[in-house]
């Protein structure tokens, strides 16, 4: 196995070594043998920390990036508590393995962490690295909070020189590691991408700006542009422009912004700084940088709040109680979540701005992931939660009650539809928005909208081929209209297969998301579209057996009856699984909890009995939208 | 022993062993030497490279450091006036015994949540 391996990292490098020979940073890799022109679901995770993120490693998450990878390509890992003599005392393993991943770290302190732990290097014996080796917990806010001004600590000299020097090194194994997990082979097992996380923060609210860089390849810039280097998005667009996409590498990227829900609705500012709207250039460079959202991960979901600008019930899926940072750590120091939190309220306000700017600032699709800590890359079992440890406490021990905070969950999954499991493939589909978000399962979800497909689309066993041959698929902007067409969408989902021992959850129902502009101002339905609310099927909290059946594929196509060709909409599906059990009802229920003997409940098992947070639910799936530009706008745009 | 002697004795035995709850952006039960402890880290920190936080930090750990040596210490000198001589001796024992155990929270160590003195001053 370990020579396989070695094996198979010298002809990825031998392979870029040769490219690279030859001047060029395009792929080199062998032709993958399972190519699919009408593309097919791959699922992966692309927001996953290692022992490089400050606060992985002060909560002694020791994987490396590599460990990640082997964890996401099917391995098993272990992961803290450690004992005496470092063994791990849980271990862990996914039950299928991801198609792709990148492991993000935190691009802001790479240097110091290494000077911190690295005996030799100049600054190791700063007072702070001191802290950081015996109070990790206190370096933790310590660290985080001046990196998050957009400082660096007096040990890494003037510029900064002495920390930027030290982070090539956790830089450049972050590179090694995602060179060798990449399978360059004709099988195209698994990709890995180059990346990390800009970490920003709105200010003393501990607001999350929180952004994943993406690479398309291994052409990257010398050290990753960090919040420290510049406080604002636009900086780091600029930056990645001028040292990637414009520098003649071969080099690009993308930016994918995370934990709207906790940004205290500073992700995505209306206006400038300074009062002023947005303008045209503004808007396409954010739009050109920034053409995903995850919306959901760990720390909850991003998509919309119910009661918080909108009536949707589903809204009421995995939300967390306060908008920023600070709330999680400090219950005194909480606030509401607003609108503007939530990608639905964002999306329609991309509406509104493309009517008054002609350029939509906000058109993103959709992705998930798990944002773990503990170097478990799409780790969204939730009869198996282990916790992903997102900045939180060292554990010495094995947990005796929940492994994690209960409003927490086990995050979720990114899906792309690519011809084939290949850097190339699968960035070209971010890029283009064919992507999907789920909250854990691997359900396959096809959205394309046209101007008039036929009703009976679903039963001609082509649905891929007619959907991209008459329309769009998900993510893609409708071309112009038609003369009087009707705009119509095929929608498609298959229930996740699981596996031999763990079957998947049958389907509910699909919806769909409509929002549009009417008179100027926004608006949103949800309309249900194949399958129904009212099959009946739940499931026994007590025993987590769930019950009624539900459907293993479901497809509809849906005319839009109200459309109005001369108003800005976007659509996009929601897809439904049966309810079951949630992570915490299934741990409750293996430590045979009781919540009608409130004696009887440990304390570290109270969360269990808390009547605030739900004990099923239903997992779903959010695909990006489909976007409808009138004539008018178009016309301006162009 | 003089009851200047015990004051002092007991005064020692709670600053050492005393769980007192502390605030801060994370909370717990911990000694207030070991408050004294992380304020002065912090406070050095702030010396070195001052800013917002650590300036917090410094602020909340001293604070409550000599808010507690202040309090501590009219508690050890009424133990010492009206106590019978041997219970401030047995009090401090009970303590150094007890600390061996976990009866610390303490969020911001290294070995978690609950700690006995030796790991928190480990």
């Amino acid at each position: 196995m370990q020579r396989s391996g070695r094996l198979g990292t010298s002809l990825a490098v031998a392979l870029v070594a040769a490219g690279l020979a030859h001047g060029a940073n395009a792929e080199v890799r062998q032709s993958c043998a399972n190519r699919d022109p009408l593309r097919r679901a791959l699922f992966g995770d692309l927001h996953v920390h290692s022992t490089y993120s400050l606060d992985a490693s002060t909560q002694d998450t020791r994987n490396t990036p590599a460990d990640a990878y082997r964890f996401a390509r099917g391995q098993a890992l272990g992961i803290q508590p450690y004992d005496a003599n470092d063994e791990a005392l849980r271990s862990v393993r996914l039950g299928r393995p991801l198609d792709f991943a990148a492991v993000t770290d935190h691009g802001e302190l790479f240097g110091e962490v290494a000077t911190c732990r690295t005996p030799g290097l100049p600054g190791h014996d700063a007072l702070i690295c001191r802290i950081y080796r015996g109070w990790p917990r206190l370096a933790f806010y310590l660290m985080n909070s001046r990196s998050s001004q957009g400082r660096r600590y007096s040990f890494c000299g003037d510029d900064g020189e002495v920390c930027l020097e030290a982070a090539r090194g956790p830089w450049q194994i972050m590179q090694e590691a995602a060179e060798a997990a990449y399978d360059r082979s004709s099988a195209c097992r698994f990709t890995s991408f180059v990346a990390y996380e800009w970490t920003g923060s709105g200010g003393l609210d501990a607001s999350n700006l929180h952004r994943n860089v993406i690479f398309a390849n291994h052409a990257v810039p010398d050290l990753p542009i960090s919040f420290v280097d510049g406080m604002d998005p636009a900086y780091l667009w600029r930056e990645l422009d001028r040292q990637c996409r414009d520098a003649d590498t071969g080099c690009d990227v993308l930016v994918i912004p995370h934990n709207s829900n906790l940004s205290a609705e500073k992700m995505w500012p209306l206006a400038n700084p300074d009062g002023s709207p947005l303008t045209p250039d503004q808007a396409r460079a954010r739009a050109s940088a920034e053409p995903l959202v995850e919306v959901f991960q760990h720390k909850g979901e991003s998509e919309c709040r119910l009661g918080t600008g909108t009536e949707d019930e589903l809204c009421s899926f995995e939300q967390l109680s306060y908008d920023s940072m600070l709330g999680v750590q400090n219950e005194a120091l909480r606030n509401l979540p607003g609108p503007n939190n939530f990608v639905r309220s964002i999306l329609r306000e991309g509406l509104v701005q493309q009517a008054r700017i002609g350029v939509n600032p906000f058109a993103m699709g959709m992705i998930a992931s798990t944002d773990t800590h503990l170097g478990t890359p799409g780790y969204v079992d939730e009869r198996r939660h282990v916790g992903h440890g997102g900045a939180g406490p060292p554990l010495t021990e094995l947990p005796k009650g929940l492994p994690d905070r209960i409003e927490f969950n086990p995050g979720g999954l990114a899906a792309v539809w690519a011809e084939e499991n290949s850097r190339e493939a699968i960035f070209a589909a971010l890029r283009r928005r064919e992507t999907f978000g789920t909250s854990g399962p691997r359900m396959q979800v096809r959205l394309f909208g046209g101007w008039g497909y036929p009703d009976d689309v679903c039963e001609s066993g082509n649905v891929a081929r007619e959907g991209y041959a008459a329309g769009v698929p998900m993510g893609g902007e409708l071309p112009a209209r038609p003369s009087g067409a009707a705009l119509s969408f095929i929608a498609t989902a298959l229930k996740d297969a699981g596996t031999d021992d763990r079957p998947g959850t049958d389907l509910q129902r699909i919806q769909i998301v409509k929002l549009w502009l009417e008179d100027g101002e926004p608006r949103e339905r949800v309309l249900d579209i194949a399958g129904d609310s009212g099959g009946g099927a739940d499931v026994d909290l007590a025993t987590c057996e769930t019950r009624g059946s539900g459907h293993a594929t479901l497809c509809s196509v849906w005319t839009d009856p109200e459309f109005d060709a001369d108003a800005g909409a976007l659509y996009y599906a929601r897809v439904l699984e049966n309810p079951t059990c949630r992570w915490s009802t299934w741990l409750c229920n293996e430590h045979g909890v009781d919540c009608s003997v409130p004696g009887s409940v440990p304390d570290a098992l109270a969360d269990c009995c808390d009547p605030s947070f739900p004990r099923s639910i239903q997992e779903r799936a959010w695909t990006s939208p489909i976007w409808y530009t009138p004539p008018s706008v178009s016309a301006r745009r162009d | 022993m003089s009851a200047k002697s015990v004051r002092r004795l007991l005064w020692l035995g709670l600053l050492v062993f005393l769980p007192v709850p502390f605030f801060g952006v994370e909370s717990g039960f911990v000694p207030v030497l070991r408050l004294l402890l992380l304020g002065s880290l912090v406070a050095g920190v702030t010396l070195q490279d001052p800013d917002r936080l650590s300036q917090l930090f410094t602020l909340l750990f001293l604070g409550q450091a000599l808010g507690w040596t202040v309090g501590l210490y009219g508690l050890a000198r009424l133990g010492a006036r009206w106590l019978p001589r041997s219970v401030p001796f047995a009090i401090v024992a009970l303590l150094a015994i007890a600390s061996l155990f976990p009866i610390y929270t303490t969020p911001f160590s290294a070995s978690g949540a609950s700690s006995s003195i030796l790991q928190i001053f480990d």
